[in-house]
C-alpha cells in the first residue's frame, strides 16, 4: 500500500479473509443467539447494531439474567474505543458531514484498521471494508439462525484476527519508536489479564491511551512541529 | 432482549461511532500528536486481546503459531506479508501438533 492508498482490487483482497472470518463468527452468533432471542430479532441485531463482540457479550448477559441497565453499560463501555477510533479517522476523512455519518455505522475494529493504512484513499477502504464485513456478518447471522453450523472453520477464523492486527500495527509503526509502543501496548494488556481482569474489555484502549501519551521531550517537539 | 432495546443498543453504537467522526472540529497539534502515536498501540492490544482468552490462559496453539509467523516478519513493516507469515505459522503449528 502507497501513500495514494489501496484500490477496490487490493481493498477487496486484504478485506476477503477478514470478512470470511466475520462471517464464520455471524453463524455461530446466529445459532447462539437464536437459542435465547426471538430470531427475527437475533437478524435485526446484527443488521442495526453491527458489532460482533457487543452482540456476543449482550447474549452472554442475557443468558445469565441480567437486567436492563447491566445491558446499557455495558454497550456504552464496549463502545468506549469508538470514539478514539473516530478521533484517529477524523483528520483523513475529508467528506461532507452527512457522508461521515454514513460511514461512521461501517466503522469496526477491522475497517477502522484497514482505512487507517489506506492512505489517502481511508474513505474508500473504510466504505469497501465496512459494507463487505457487514455484509458477510449479517449474512453469517442468517446463516446460523436458520441452522448452518461453522465449528470446524471457527478455530482457523479465529487465528485471523491476531494476524490481521499485528500486520496493521506493523504497517503503522513508524520507526523503531513505534515498534516498542506497540510491543509495550500488548505487555500491557497481558498485565491487565492478569491482573486486572475485569478491565480486560477495555485493555488495548488503556493500553493505547498510556503509551501514546507523549513523554515532555516529545510533546514539546510536537508542539514544535517535530514528528516524534 | 426486546425491540425497543435493540434499538437503544444499535443507536448508542452508531452515536458511540459517529460522534468524532461527524461532530469533532479541528484538534489542536498537541492532542493530533497523540491520536496519531495510538494506532500502532491500539492493534498491538488488540493483537494481544485476541491472545488472550480471561480465566483460561492463551489461545489454542495454532492461533499462537499464527500470531508467531506473523510476529517474525513485523520489521517488513507489510500487511500482506503479515497475512501469509502468518497462515504459515498456522499451518506449521497444525503439523507440529500431528507429528507430537
Amino acid at each position: 500500500m502507497d501513500g495514494e492508498g489501496p484500490g477496490l482490487r487490493a481493498t477487496l483482497i486484504t478485506t476477503a479473509p477478514l470478512a470470511l472470518a466475520i462471517g464464520v463468527f455471524g453463524v455461530v452468533f446466529g445459532a447462539a443467539a437464536s437459542a435465547t432471542i426471538d430470531p427475527l430479532l437475533v437478524v435485526a441485531m446484527s443488521a442495526v447494531v453491527f458489532s460482533g463482540s457487543l452482540q456476543f457479550a449482550l447474549v452472554a448477559l442475557l443468558l445469565s439474567g441480567a437486567g436492563v441497565i447491566a445491558l446499557l453499560v455495558t454497550t456504552i463501555v464496549l463502545n468506549l474505543r469508538h470514539v478514539v477510533f473516530g478521533a484517529v479517522l477524523r483528520p483523513r476523512i475529508e467528506v461532507a458531514r452527512w457522508r461521515r455519518a454514513v460511514l461512521s455505522f461501517f466503522m469496526i475494529d477491522e475497517s477502522f484498521g484497514l482505512a487507517l493504512v489506506g492512505g489517502k484513499r481511508a474513505t474508500f477502504v473504510l466504505a469497501v471494508s465496512g459494507v463487505l464485513c457487514y455484509f458477510t456478518w449479517v449474512t453469517g447471522t442468517i446463516l446460523g439462525v436458520v441452522g448452518a453450523r461453522a465449528v470446524s472453520l471457527e478455530e482457523v477464523s479465529r487465528a485471523v484476527f491476531p494476524i490481521l492486527f499485528i500486520g496493521l500495527a506493523a504497517v503503522t509503526a513508524r520507526g523503531k519508536e513505534g515498534m516498542l509502543r506497540g510491543l509495550a501496548a500488548a505487555l500491557i494488556v497481558f498485565a491487565i489479564a492478569l491482573v486486572l481482569p475485569g478491565l480486560f474489555d477495555y485493555a488495548p484502549i488503556i493500553a493505547a491511551i498510556v503509551v501514546a501519551l507523549p513523554s515532555r521531550r516529545t510533546a514539546s517537539r510536537a508542539v514544535g512541529g517535530g514528528n516524534a | 432482549m426486546t425491540w425497543p432495546l435493540m434499538l437503544l443498543v444499535g443507536a448508542i453504537t452508531f452515536a458511540s461511532r459517529a460522534v468524532s467522526l461527524v461532530f469533532l472540529p479541528q484538534l489542536p497539534a498537541r492532542v493530533r500528536h497523540v491520536l496519531d502515536r495510538m494506532p500502532t498501540a491500539i492493534f498491538a492490544g488488540l493483537a494481544a486481546h485476541s491472545l488472550v482468552l480471561p480465566g483460561s490462559g492463551l489461545a489454542d496453539i495454532h492461533t499462537l503459531a499464527a500470531a508467531t509467523g506473523a510476529l517474525l516478519v513485523t520489521p517488513r513493516h507489510s500487511l500482506p506479508l503479515c497475512l501469509v507469515a502468518g497462515i504459515a505459522g498456522y499451518v506449521l503449528g497444525d503439523l507440529a501438533l500431528r507429528l507430537l
